[in-house]
């Protein structure tokens, strides 16, 4: 574990250097950060009223005011940044007028404090002219949703958005220090992504002591998030400039991840496991600013309403993990250690290759999540049929195109990947047999 | 005389955004958090325009457009429908209740402002 630990510090370091600080006792840092951007800042914070949040915003705030910027306090996100939450929160950009934006919270409100940004930013026109979004479009968060679109608008009318500094409390989806933001419509169940640089967080800070007293749902779901992240990304690095690289990142955080969660969920005040777990999602983040996440994370997006996004993708990820066995043979090497040391693949694994590698991994991967008491496939999750489909009908949304091109073998819907592949996957990850996977060529 | 504007939503952080954002632009915002007590606001002072959410507790936007469109003296008044419920089935319902424009939240602030002048041209 410690050369985990050691590798995942200078992993972060090198790559956000001064602009992260993580670790404990760390929250102090926001106030450095803020003062950067201004005296007057516009403080969303999650889950006001929960009492393992209240010491948390108040150090930050102190660290604010200690560094003579007037913080406004507004409560963030729902879980999931539900639209209405990021309409809310832009009016609240727009009316308060901050100089920066403070986000404390876990990824939803993170990923909304952006969204309302880019909302509050720009008006319509700006859109129209940029993305040519047409009257009844050009003034929502729709056009946004997609790969770059925010520097596109930005770009074209020559204005800029508000740093946001994000104070992030949960070991989970990295939010903190990436490109996206995820939100969601609460009505149809479904998340759609903006993926742009122009919304990383300038500054963040991650206060791995805050976890100590996060709910063990919270913590679990965290973890997977973050596997599901660097495993994902390090599938379809095969062939890639960054795989050296992305599979020093996968080899950090799987083996963290993997290590820690068993030990938080038999002591959740484990301070070395919250350590590991903290620097294994921040590499999961890294992950995803490294690469893309694929068909797991798709599939996530769609079954909001039964599944947090963890157990959602670390349902998926060991059926994906078949499907794309002939194109990811040394990370299924790679993973197959970390469960074998960790205990989770008892089987021989020297000499095994292609499917048959694939098929020990994903039993790894089952083994492993069953240990934390979670469903092994979508039927025993409480999925319905009418989900499958829903996921059919998303993976060919071209605002979710993204997912399809990040896999191993890219699919394109157009094509009729989707029918061919995609759903026969999701039959044996809704039931469990991992034979009904389709094989393809390398 | 400043423009009245009635806003109508369950959300209380919302009202007052909405409020401080459209007060110092010259409007007269009054700001209510369910159907009947819209209800109420509008039978007792005429309003040059509604602001309108549709997923509330007591009474749906819906229900409380169709009333309001009752009163003889709101014939004309733009209703303006903001929802989280964005699907063509619930668009033709918003306009059905008599709205003047039904949009799908989150729409960005300066849409918003932009869409309130015009309504009060």
């Amino acid at each position: 574990m410690e050369r985990a630990v050691d590798s995942a510090r200078k992993l972060l370091q090198e790559w956000k250097g001064e602009n992260y600080t993580f670790g404990f006792d760390v929250l102090g840092k926001a106030g450095d950060y803020a003062a950067r951007y201004g005296k007057r800042a516009l403080v969303m914070v999650a889950d006001l009223g929960q009492a393992w949040m209240a010491g948390t915003s108040r150090t930050v705030l102190d660290s604010l005011r200690s560094k003579g910027v007037e913080a406004e306090v507004i409560v963030g996100a729902g879980p999931n940044a539900p639209r209405e939450d990021v309409y809310r929160l832009a009016l609240h950009v727009a009316r308060s007028r901050p100089e920066v934006i403070v986000a404390v919270g876990g990824g939803s409100t993170i990923d909304a404090a952006k969204a309302a940004n880019v909302l509050a930013a720009f008006s319509p026109e700006d859109v129209s002219r940029a993305l040519g979004a047409g009257e009844s479009t050009a003034g929502t968060v729709d056009p946004y949703f997609g790969v770059g679109l925010v520097t596109r608008v930005k770009e074209a009318a020559g204005k800029t958005l508000l740093p946001v500094i994000a104070v992030q409390t949960a070991a989970s989806s990295g939010a903190h220090l990436t490109k996206y933001s995820n939100i969601t419509d609460p009505v149809t169940g479904q998340k759609k992504l903006i993926v742009d640089e122009a919304i990383v967080p300038p500054a963040s800070v991650f206060d791995y002591g805050v976890t100590l007293g996060a709910p063990m749902d919270l913590t679990l779901d965290g973890g997977l998030d973050g596997i599901a992240h660097a495993w994902e990304v390090f599938m379809g690095a095969t062939g890639q400039p960054y795989y050296d690289k992305m599979k020093a990142v996968a080899e950090a955080c799987l083996g963290l991840i993997v290590e820690g969660l068993p030990k938080v969920r038999k002591d959740p005040r484990d301070r070395d496991a919250r350590l590991g777990l903290g620097l294994g999602t921040d590499l999961g983040g890294y992950s995803i600013m490294i690469g893309g996440t694929s068909g797991p994370h798709l599939g996530s997006f769609s079954l909001i309403d039964v599944l947090t996004h963890g157990r959602a993708c670390a349902i998926l990820n060991p059926y994906y993990t078949v499907l794309f066995a002939p194109r990811i043979q040394d990370q299924l090497a790679t993973f197959a250690e970390i469960l074998k040391a960790a205990g989770f693949i008892k089987a021989k694994t020297e000499g095994k290759k292609g499917r048959s590698l694939a098929m020990t991994v994903a039993r790894g991967m089952i083994q492993f999540s069953k240990s934390l008491g979670f469903p092994a496939t979508l039927a025993e999750a409480g999925v319905s049929r009418g989900h499958i489909k829903r996921m059919i009908i998303a993976a060919k949304d071209p605002q979710l195109k993204m997912k399809l091109q990040n896999m191993p073998t890219p699919m394109e819907s157009e094509r009729g990947d989707v029918d061919k592949l995609m759903k026969p996957t999701l039959e044996a990850a809704f039931s469990g047999n991992l034979d009904l996977i389709p094989a393809v060529g390398a | 005389m400043a423009k009245k504007i009635l806003v109508v939503d369950d959300d209380d952080l919302v009202l007052i955004a909405i409020q401080e954002l459209l007060t110092p632009l010259g409007f007269a915002v009054t700001a209510v958090s369910s159907g009947p007590e819209a209800l109420q606001q509008v039978s007792r002072d005429p309003f040059d325009l509604v602001i309108l959410d549709v997923s509330m507790p007591e009474m749906t936007g819906f229900e409380v457009c169709q009333k309001i469109r009752q009163m003889g003296s709101y014939a004309d008044t733009p209703i303006l429908m903001l929802t989280a419920r964005s699907g063509e089935e619930d668009r033709q319902r918003g306009m059905e209740a008599g709205a003047n424009l039904y949009l799908p939240k989150p729409i960005s602030p300066k849409r918003l402002i932009a869409l309130v002048e015009e309504a009060l041209k």
